[in-house]
């Protein structure tokens, strides 16, 4: 590095293009994430379901092989009819648990302090939009957790495809794909459900126990209402379950009856519409006082 | 800054003549701006050129400086009018503006939790900066405003003087071609506002960027500005070269002599200076563009009169500021460059 100047002079030399402010922004946040040695040691333990089903996967075949020489009661639970669901229960929704703990933890932490500490208005002052600002802290979340949901996913897909018999990967292509289809749009969903909250609470603590009565609250009540009406209508405010018929819809597994696929579709689309547009009438260099 | 800009001199590589601002050329225009916000109208039909290389932004509470430098920021959408900076409009070519613009912020602002010098190299890189370039930068933006030994403590720590000058260098670093400096010397000691002043000194003295200093302290302003936009209301109350009032201000004398004062006053009309007498004991008079100070001199030993008191003609900042509030009152801008 450099001191010989220190005195103010223009830059002579090439800028940056402006599609990379965004991956600006998300690397700074993420080397701060990471700078807290507590997160990267909770980061760490959320490879641990995918370790996990990596054994599963492995004793499964190796106990399919072993059942097959002793005719015994196994081959019940190896049946390859419910093989999809297996992978479901295995793969993707300790996938979309993991997503759903990372936001809560990362999330209310990327925007709160910029909105305490003024930063709006120097994010804002130089060529960088809003959506800008906002697809660089959304890349925060999506990088955070596809590298422990839908990457380490895929890689569980493949050894299943190496134990399983051959063209099985071809003959349940929908695997692969809605492994990742889900973990993006659950995980962009709870992102900018998260975000929102960050934004128009500003206090971290209260933006995580925010994010955290959203989900228990709205489940408790969509519940209540599921069971005193004896109808799907209390799964319009319950997100796990709209994730839920979701993701099997797109995963192949066995169908959910928890509600109809594109109310399904229906509820994380407003519920992710409706949070970012709070989201971005946060996200502003000034407050006008009216 | 005279030694920082000593150096500086010495030190920095010619500037890209593609970047570099000619002396008094315009560089930005209002015409017609004006701004709502709220259902209230902040800014009324501004028209103004701007060509001096410190502008000084000033006006009461509420006049609508801040939301002048926010609509050339691009923060507010005018609701009539354009406003244009190096020849483009700050509505249409926003990011293309924002690349050449520096902006401190009234308030405190940073971005948290991070040191300072990486605070200032996020910003950087944000302004178009390639990585290592704004590191560097970051170093010496951080050196240049005297928080050298600091730029390794986070922001957050930093006391009020310190976070006013991290705001300058996160705002400088990018080397920007025009410097928005909201209100530079809030809250600092006479020392660091001495300080604070000196740096806006050279970075003008520079010639390579064009800075607007809004503030309430004429004082701050008269020190490094060589033009004010005084706002009223919303409105421009008065556009004025501070430069040429000070020229002007050289060439108007109020002299007390002793000895022959009809034959001296014959001699000033003689060499074309337009004389009158306010009272028995002191001349006024107003010098031609050819004649200087030390014809006046001469002259009065060549009639062996003793100049017992030559003064300028001082009209302050302050003067201008209350005539140009006081016309305001009639809706009539004071002057015009």
């Amino acid at each position: 590095m450099s001191l010989r100047h220190h005195g103010f002079r223009t830059h002579a030399g090439p800028w940056t293009r402006s599609v990379t402010r965004p991956l600006v922004i998300a690397r700074y946040n993420l080397s701060g994430v990471f700078s807290s040695r507590l997160f990267t040691i909770f980061y760490v333990a959320c490879f641990l379901p995918s370790c996990l089903c990596m054994v599963s996967i492995y004793l499964r075949y190796r106990l399919e092989t072993f059942a097959g020489f002793t005719g015994t009661a196994w081959q019940e639970i190896t049946a390859s009819d419910i093989l999809d669901d297996w992978l479901y229960y295995g793969i993707l929704q300790p996938s979309e648990w993991v997503a759903f703990l990372i936001i809560l933890v990362v999330g209310p932490s990327l925007l709160a302090p910029d909105l305490k500490d003024n930063a709006m208005p120097l994010y804002l002052s130089r060529p960088v939009t809003k959506l800008q600002y906002f697809l660089g802290k959304l890349l925060v979340l999506l990088v955070l957790t596809a590298a422990v949901t839908w990457l380490p996913g895929l890689l569980l897909v493949l050894a299943n495809a190496y134990y399983a018999e051959d063209g099985w990967l071809l003959n349940n292509l929908s695997v692969p794909l809605g492994l990742v289809g889900s973990c993006l749009v659950w995980t962009a969903c709870l992102s900018i459900i998260a975000l929102a909250l960050s934004a128009w609470v500003r206090w971290r603590p209260a933006a995580t126990l925010g994010f955290l009565g959203l989900f228990v609250i709205g489940s408790a009540i969509g519940n209540l209402f599921r069971a005193t009406s004896g109808d799907w209508h209390g799964s319009l405010i319950i997100l796990w379950d709209a994730i839920d018929v979701v993701g099997r819809d797109l995963f192949g597994a066995k169908a959910s009856e928890l509600m109809p696929l594109p109310w399904a579709w229906g509820t994380l689309a407003v519920a992710t519409a409706l949070a970012f547009w709070a989201l971005m009438r946060r996200i502003r260099a000034f407050e006008i006082v009216r | 800054m005279t030694d920082a800009a000593g150096s500086l001199s010495a030190t920095v590589p010619k500037p890209d003549s593609s970047r570099t601002v000619p002396a008094r050329d315009d560089w930005a225009e209002f015409r017609g701006l004006s701004v709502d916000l709220g259902g209230r109208r902040v800014l009324n039909d501004l028209n103004a050129t701007l060509r001096g290389r410190c502008i000084g932004l000033l006006g009461p509470n509420g006049a609508g400086k801040t939301t002048l430098l926010n609509t050339l920021l691009g923060f507010f959408k005018p609701s009539a009018g354009q406003a244009r900076i190096f020849g483009r409009d700050v509505v249409r070519d926003a990011a293309a503006v924002r690349q050449l613009i520096g902006y401190m912020p009234e308030r405190d602002s940073f971005v948290g939790g991070m040191t300072g010098v990486r605070f200032v190299r996020m910003m950087g890189e944000l302004s178009g900066l390639p990585r290592d370039d704004a590191l560097d930068r970051a170093h010496e933006a951080f050196f240049h405003v005297g928080l050298g030994e600091a730029r390794y403590r986070k922001v957050e720590t930093y006391s009020q003087g310190m976070k006013q000058l991290a705001k300058l260098a996160q705002a400088i670093a990018h080397g920007p071609r025009l410097l928005f400096l909201d209100e530079p010397t809030n809250g600092l000691d006479p020392p660091a506002r001495s300080r604070m002043l000196q740096l806006v000194r050279g970075i003008r003295d520079t010639g390579e960027t064009r800075l607007v200093v809004s503030s309430h302290l004429l004082r701050d302003v008269e020190e490094c500005c060589d033009e004010v936009l005084i706002l009223k209301n919303g409105r421009i109350a008065s556009v004025c070269d501070l430069e040429s009032e000070r020229r002007s201000n050289r060439k108007f004398l109020f002299l007390q002599v002793k000895g022959d004062q009809e034959r001296f006053v014959e001699g000033l009309a003689a060499l074309g200076c337009e004389v009158g007498m306010p009272n028995r004991r002191r001349l006024r008079a107003v010098l031609p563009a050819d004649v200087e100070i030390a014809d006046l001199y001469a002259l009065a030993a060549e009639l062996s009169v003793q100049i017992r008191q030559l003064d300028h003609k001082r009209d302050s900042l302050e003067d201008i500021f209350l005539r140009a509030m006081d016309d305001a009152v009639d809706g009539e801008p004071a002057s015009t460059p």
